[in-house]
């Protein structure tokens, strides 16, 4: 009750000011569907409020090439908004503020993740505050390509307000770049072949295991947090928390995959071949350091941390080695790999701005090949090769957060010789990046949509299956005996109501 | 000589002297496991659990903070903030403290009840930013300073502290020909040193550790105190790491080491303040606390 009265007081605050912020720009000079464009020569300030301006460890800065590169070939000046915001929660509440005080950014952030951030989406969009980019694309068909090309992508269609119209350019995320990574010196060594599902994984770990090739105590597999274990769970029931089931969609919590799956990784914990510390050790060291000291011969990680693992194993064993996993490893039912979707958040456009237009010019170049070989190659005759190496990249320039902020592609599809040369192995990361888009992977369907059930429940459900995972795993709770116990528990905790809900909403 | 019952026995002693040591080496620990974390290299770092001490020294996290501009340009800021905004706050401070302190103020009770409110209640985010917003405090440094001009707690602390000083000094200042301003800086103040410097070490060790305002009210970022560089660099993480959210690309991961160096770059000069007030420190905590 209390957060529907908050919520309406919210809405009703960003209509009066909409409405007041409105009649304050009624006098001034528009075209067609009320899109004021300026004279090119004229130049433009922009305002740009973005989650990523402030999650980094290093901030984008205004007198970057880059910005300055852009800023001249659009003839605008920048002012960034600052929100110093690792998981961008405050940036929405600034933005909320903000727009209630009637000072609206030209440029910014929109997201469907959480009850602010899709209010404000919705409510703007709802409101006529946000340019209709499905309504420019429509009367300029050839100005917006490859914007066009973006939104015409099912899966970009999360990102519609509720009147059908897109009013943000989704960004493109890409598809998770998670590896698995073994140590290939010890499969040589030990004359075993690459594991290619669970099963062989379990063989080989166990080799590991009782060989113990660097004697230093190897327990085998470790992952940063029991998070990744979505994706055994994925090659076991084949989904990601939910899955198709006799056409239509139904939690993997409860499925008799989930218990197999438990199974298995219970039997790699009680044969010793799996962390003990998997729950409970620092994610993105702990797991980083056993790998690297040669205590775990097999990582659940992301490729980005590969170069710094390949720079530092070689310091502790020069013989060490880092193989990969085929990328369509899997489980009984499925790969074992799940990815969030292709688009996630998106950048929205000011409809009352100077210029929205030239605003929605500059993000369709972003969009271009042409923007994406001068963020992977830098502009021509401003960088130098040194520049351009990934140590460099926390620093200005910082090609990773002009993506990120303007959204147009991410570093993963970035096959660029510079990018790539940071691995010991290019070429094995190339063919990796190109087979991700291709590659089988268990897919959340309902994220993005904020569906209330979900919003409701979640994180009760959440908290039940997190318990019994470690309980199911460590041995501290009987799988057969405790999955009807199990089960009551999550259908109590709203499993059932979430589960209706996907249902009424989603078809497989 | 017949022991007295109150006496400590040599056990309780020694019972003490461990427990204070046990106790003082867990809060310190903590610091010191930062900073020797934050002088030796990632590989020292990964592979041990406990650091007493560093093996290998290396100040590249050191370097690598003071070469990129954000944290010293926050640390000046804070040097601004928290010295222009102590003065500012002991000042006025001091001057509603002092006025509160004569009965003789027309309808003392609201006002001071008033001040009282402010403690109670506050407005929330959006009222704060469009009133903020309107006197054109968005983005000044002076947000940082003027809405939190004088905080009520400390100003009941002083007015208490005053209160208890004899009333004949002022009464002989004003014989002499001292008006309130002269009996306050002349008299009341140079007295109430300890309170002073207790209650501008709150509110310098405020100022310095400025974060809500640093996010919500500051737009440009060089203006951002030290913490909001700090919190941002802490707390950035790829989510995919511990929990089951959406990954996101673009923020680069952050060396341990650099995030230990930033904590003690941030920490240490407010520290530093701590022994040099601390003879007021102990005195003032107690003035004011009771009324005799």
């Amino acid at each position: 009750m209390k957060s529907q009265v908050v919520l309406y007081f919210k809405r009703s605050l960003i209509i009066v000011f909409s409405i007041l912020l409105i009649a304050g720009c009624s006098n001034q000079g528009t075209s067609g569907e009320g899109i004021k464009e300026t004279d090119p020569d004229q130049e433009l300030d922009v305002r740009v409020v973005h989650k990523f301006l402030g999650n980094g460890n290093e901030s984008l800065v205004e007198d970057s090439k880059i910005v300055s590169f852009l800023e001249d070939k659009f003839n605008m000046d920048f002012d960034f908004v600052n929100v110093p915001s690792p998981i961008g929660s405050e940036v929405f509440e600034k933005l909320n503020a903000m727009i209630a005080a009637g000072d609206i950014p030209d440029i910014l952030q929109t997201s469907t993740n959480t009850d602010l951030a899709r209010d404000l989406y919705y409510d703007l969009a709802a409101e006529d505050q946000l340019l209709n980019i499905s309504k420019m694309i429509e009367e300029n068909p050839d100005r917006y390509p490859n914007i066009a090309s973006r939104i015409k992508d099912p899966e970009a269609d999360m990102f519609k307000a509720e009147d059908g119209n897109f009013y943000t350019v989704p960004r493109l995320q890409g598809y998770y770049d998670h590896i698995i990574i073994i140590r290939q010196d010890w499969l040589d060594e030990l004359g075993l072949e690459m594991p290619t599902n669970t099963e062989e994984l379990h063989d080989v770990l166990k080799e590991f295991v009782e060989e113990d090739p660097d004697d230093k105590g190897n327990f085998g597999l470790t992952v940063p947090a029991p998070w990744w274990f979505n994706h055994i769970f994925a090659g076991f029931t084949g989904g990601w928390e939910w899955v198709e089931k006799d056409g239509e969609y139904v939690s993997t919590y409860t499925e008799p995959g989930m218990k197999e799956a438990f199974k298995y990784l219970h039997s790699l914990y009680e044969e010793g071949l799996l962390d003990k510390e998997f729950f409970t050790h620092k994610p993105n060291k702990d797991e980083l350091s056993k790998f690297i000291n040669g205590r775990a011969g097999v990582l659940l990680t992301q490729s980005r941390n590969l170069p710094s693992i390949q720079k530092d194993i070689v310091k502790i064993n020069p013989e060490a080695e880092v193989g990969l996993l085929p990328i369509d490893f899997s489980g009984p039912e499925a790969a074992a790999r799940v990815s969030a979707g292709k688009f996630y958040e998106g950048v929205s456009i000011y409809k009352h701005a100077e210029d929205p237009a030239r605003m929605l010019d500059f993000i369709e170049y972003l969009a271009s090949n042409e923007a994406s070989e001068m963020f992977t190659n830098g502009i021509e005759g401003e960088y130098s090769e040194e520049t351009f190496e990934h140590e460099k990249w926390g620093v200005d320039p910082y090609p990773s957060v002009h993506r990120a902020i303007w959204g147009m592609v991410d570093m993963k599809y970035n096959d660029s010789e510079a990018y790539l040369k940071q691995y010991t192995d290019p070429e094995q990361m190339k063919t990796f990046f190109n087979q991700l888009d291709s590659a089988d992977f268990a897919q959340n369907p309902v994220w993005g949509y904020g569906l209330e059930s979900i919003q409701a429940h979640n994180a009760d459900v959440l908290e039940v299956f997190n318990k019994y995972l470690v309980n199911f795993i460590t041995g501290k709770a009987d799988i057969d005996q405790e999955w009807d116990t199990y089960t009551k528990e999550l259908e109590k905790a709203g499993l059932l109501k979430m589960q209706e809900e996907v249902q009424e909403e989603f078809t497989p | 000589m017949k022991k007295s019952f109150f006496e400590p026995s040599r056990g309780f002693k020694v019972f003490n002297v461990i427990l204070f040591t046990v106790f003082g080496f867990v809060t310190f620990y903590p610091f010191w496991y930062v900073f020797v974390g934050s002088i030796i290299p990632f590989t020292e770092l990964s592979s041990k659990v406990i650091l007493l001490y560093p093996e290998n020294i290396t100040f590249e996290a050191y370097k690598q903070i003071f070469s990129s501009s954000s944290i010293p340009n926050a640390l000046k800021i804070n040097v601004i903030v928290t010295v222009g905004g102590t003065i500012l706050n002991l000042l006025f401070t001091t001057l509603a403290a002092y006025v509160f302190t004569k009965k003789e103020l027309p309808a003392r009770n609201f006002w001071f009840s008033l001040a009282i409110f402010t403690m109670l209640f506050n407005s929330g985010l959006i009222p704060m930013y469009v009133t903020l917003s309107n006197y054109g405090l968005i983005d000044s440094l002076w947000v940082y300073i003027l809405p939190t001009l004088i905080n009520t707690y400390y100003m009941i602390i002083m007015k208490t502290s005053f209160e208890q000083l004899p009333k004949e000094l002022e009464e002989s200042a004003k014989i002499d020909g001292c008006n309130e301003i002269g009996i306050l800086f002349r008299i009341i103040i140079p007295i109430s040193l300890p309170i002073m410097a207790t209650i501008g070490l709150f509110y310098a060790v405020d100022r310095w550790n400025e974060l809500f305002t640093a996010i919500f009210f500051i737009n440009d970022e060089n203006k951002v105190t030290l913490q909001a560089v700090l919190y941002r660099m802490l707390q950035s993480t790829d989510p995919t790491m511990s929990e089951p959210t959406i990954g996101e690309g673009g923020a680069a991961m952050l060396p341990e080491q650099l995030k230990y160096a930033s904590i003690i770059v941030a920490t240490l000069p407010i520290l530093a303040v701590y022994p040099f007030l601390q003879r007021f420190f102990v005195k003032g905590v107690l003035i004011g606390s009771v009324k005799g």
